[in-house]
């Protein structure tokens, strides 16, 4: 995808988990654009695998990087002890107002995720991403096989909090195909 | 009866202690090589000083290496709630076989290095090539397996190809809560050994202090400690990660204000740079193909001093395709800085530096043209930071420094030297007209 509709559709998603009560730290974007990409198949360019907090980009960790040093995103301080969270800058807001035609057609799948996940905190979406990821990568469609996974490659997370996000992945993955048809 | 340890003289670490299965290591044709890699590939055209190779770097890393081991896995720092999660601190044995794996793993972390190091590794590997699979490749070639399976205790190979190269090269390899923080403390994450000794060994060998920071301070608090609270909602991930005791937050400070200074003064130094630029011309018309091989016996066989040797060959040579090319390395002829990104020119248009190139090359021809736009990646300023109650918070949260940082990203046009003062006079009449068409 072309490089400022790729960085527009990652604003926009920004925007629409903001507009959800997100928290909107790295990890919170990094999760949802792990779920744009493999629960609605929109085809950004940014590679994950398996690593931090679940479903990780080290593509998309460079792009917002690089989106803060070009200053269209910005470092947004919470109070002690939380981590920080990102904001649009305006001249993110002109990026993004300047290339948001060329990308439109992915608002409803943006707005699908940031609906679904804007409301989590990290834990929960460290869970549901790292499901996810084991059942697009391993093919498990199982919840119990899915848990016994999970927990086989975060240890830190327990069985029964394992099913319960396999449970709910499964449920997103569905209510996309239902909400899609 | 002969000696069980070993040491070599380093200017950054003073002794760098090996065992013989490490002495082993460092004898194998993979490692040797590194001592006819600079570091820095052509800095020392502009800091005379950065002649330094991968091999003492390497030997750094190990040391480094195994000093965070011993300070992370000490029992004193290690809470239950962590010790739990990790089998393979049970027992002394477990603990050292893990302890050599991750030093063998440092040491080896470079040798799939193109010569000159990252100058140009993209277009000069085939698609879907880097140099850390290069790396794996050697770690698990059968030459290097009969190494790793002769030690006491044996080796596992892949154990050290993960370690070496981390998940984001190896992600086939599997990578549990174990051995991300163990890759974590060799390539990636805020306190990367590799990072570490890079910036001390470059600013050391290149003449400046801004690489300079306590780096005994800060290994000495380093803990695993679980995420910091990453938002107010619903309980705390227990996801292990590297950290500090409060008490090294202003080294852990330090050590990115060094990374931002280095990166703004040296790394990405416009003439530097453009060396890098000029060295990738000339071996894409001279490697076959325009591709370095990736094979064991291919890669061993290039190094700094072959591609050195045929610089100078083809800059006496004026019969040679290559002369001219070689010349702009050999005779100091690069071309020359014309434009570098300005914040007013960028808040006009996010394009302008690349619409001043296209501009330049549509005027002078393409062939006199190299653009340029390096940033600083790999950026992540949040960390946990364990307070002496033992909570733990965001390393954001309580360090105003870490929030200013900067990150560093610039753009270059360049200009081959000849054409300078008449593009620079052109520049200036039309730079409006470019960026706002």
């Amino acid at each position: 995808m072309e490089r400022n509709n790729q960085r527009t559709i990652l604003l926009g998603m920004i925007k629409s988990l903001k507009d959800n009560k997100s928290w909107c730290g790295e990890t919170h974007i990094q999760k949802a654009m792990y779920s744009l990409k493999t629960i609605t198949n929109t085809p950004i360019d940014y590679d994950f695998i398996l690593y931090k907090h679940g479903a990780f980009s080290y593509d998309l960790r460079d792009e917002l990087t690089e989106m803060r040093a070009d200053g269209f995103l910005s470092i947004e301080i919470n109070p002690s002890p939380y981590g920080p969270s990102l904001a649009i800058s305006e001249s993110g807001q002109r990026l993004y107002d300047k290339y948001r035609e060329n990308v439109s057609q992915y608002d409803p799948n943006i707005d699908f995720i940031a609906t679904n996940l804007g409301a989590k905190g990290v834990t929960e979406l460290e869970r549901i991403s790292t499901a996810l990821y084991v059942c697009k990568k391993d093919n498990i469609f199982d919840i119990e096989e899915c848990a016994s996974r999970i927990n086989e490659l975060k240890r830190h997370v327990t069985i029964d909090l394992a099913r319960s996000a396999a449970s709910d992945a499964y449920k997103m993955l569905q209510e996309y195909e239902k909400h899609s048809c | 009866m002969g000696k069980v340890f070993h040491e070599i003289r380093d200017p950054i670490h003073t002794f760098i202690r090996l065992d013989n299965d490490e002495k082993v290591v460092i004898s194998s044709r993979q490692f040797q090589r590194l001592r006819c890699i600079h570091q820095l590939a052509l800095t020392f055209l502009v800091y005379p000083g950065a002649s330094h190779k991968r091999f003492e770097h390497s030997l750094g890393v190990m040391e480094l290496a195994g000093r965070v081991f011993d300070v992370v896995t000490h029992p004193h720092h290690l809470s239950p709630e962590i010790r739990e999660l990790f089998s393979q601190l049970d027992t002394d044995e477990k603990r050292s076989y893990w302890k050599k794996v991750l030093r063998m793993a440092a040491l080896f972390h470079d040798v799939g290095h193109l010569p000159f190091s990252h100058a140009a590794e993209k277009e000069l590997l085939p698609d879907e090539w880097t140099h850390e699979k290069i790396t794996k490749h050697h770690i698990l070639s059968d030459e290097m397996q009969e190494i790793w399976s002769n030690m006491t205790p044996p080796l596992r190979a892949a154990d050290i190809a993960k370690l070496a190269v981390g998940p984001k090269e190896a992600p086939e390899l599997e990578f549990d809560d174990w051995s991300t923080i163990l890759s974590e403390i060799i390539t990636s994450g805020a306190f990367g050994v590799d990072r570490m000794d890079y910036l001390l060994r470059d600013s050391h060998h290149i003449g400046v202090a801004y690489g300079r920071f306590d780096h005994y301070r800060l290994i000495d608090t380093l803990r695993i400690l679980q995420a910091p609270p990453l938002d107010s909602k619903g309980e705390q991930s227990r996801e292990p990660t590297l950290g500090v005791e409060a008490g090294g937050l202003q080294s852990a400070e330090a050590l990115l204000l060094a990374r931002y200074f280095m990166f703004s003064q040296v790394y990405f130094h416009p003439v530097r740079r453009i060396y890098d630029i000029h060295l990738k011309d000339f071996l894409c018309a001279m490697l076959q193909g325009g591709k370095f091989p990736t094979d064991v016996e291919g890669h061993l066989s290039f190094t700094d001093n072959e591609i050195l040797v045929e610089l100078r060959r083809a800059c006496s040579d004026n019969s040679l395709s290559t002369s001219e090319l070689a010349g702009r390395i050999i005779k100091r002829q690069h071309f020359k800085r014309l434009y570098e990104r300005k914040p007013t020119d960028f808040q006009k248009n996010e394009q302008a530096a690349l619409l001043i190139k296209q501009a330049l090359e549509d005027k002078y021809g393409a062939e006199n043209i190299r653009f340029d736009s390096p940033f600083q990646k790999g950026e992540s300023i949040d960390f946990p930071v364990q307070l002496k109650d033992g909570s733990i918070e965001s390393a954001s949260s309580l360090s105003k420094t870490l929030n200013e940082i900067p990150v560093v990203k610039t753009e270059y046009v360049f200009i081959k030297r000849e054409l300078e003062k008449e593009a620079s006079l052109w520049l200036s009449n039309n730079k409006d007209d470019i960026i706002m068409s």
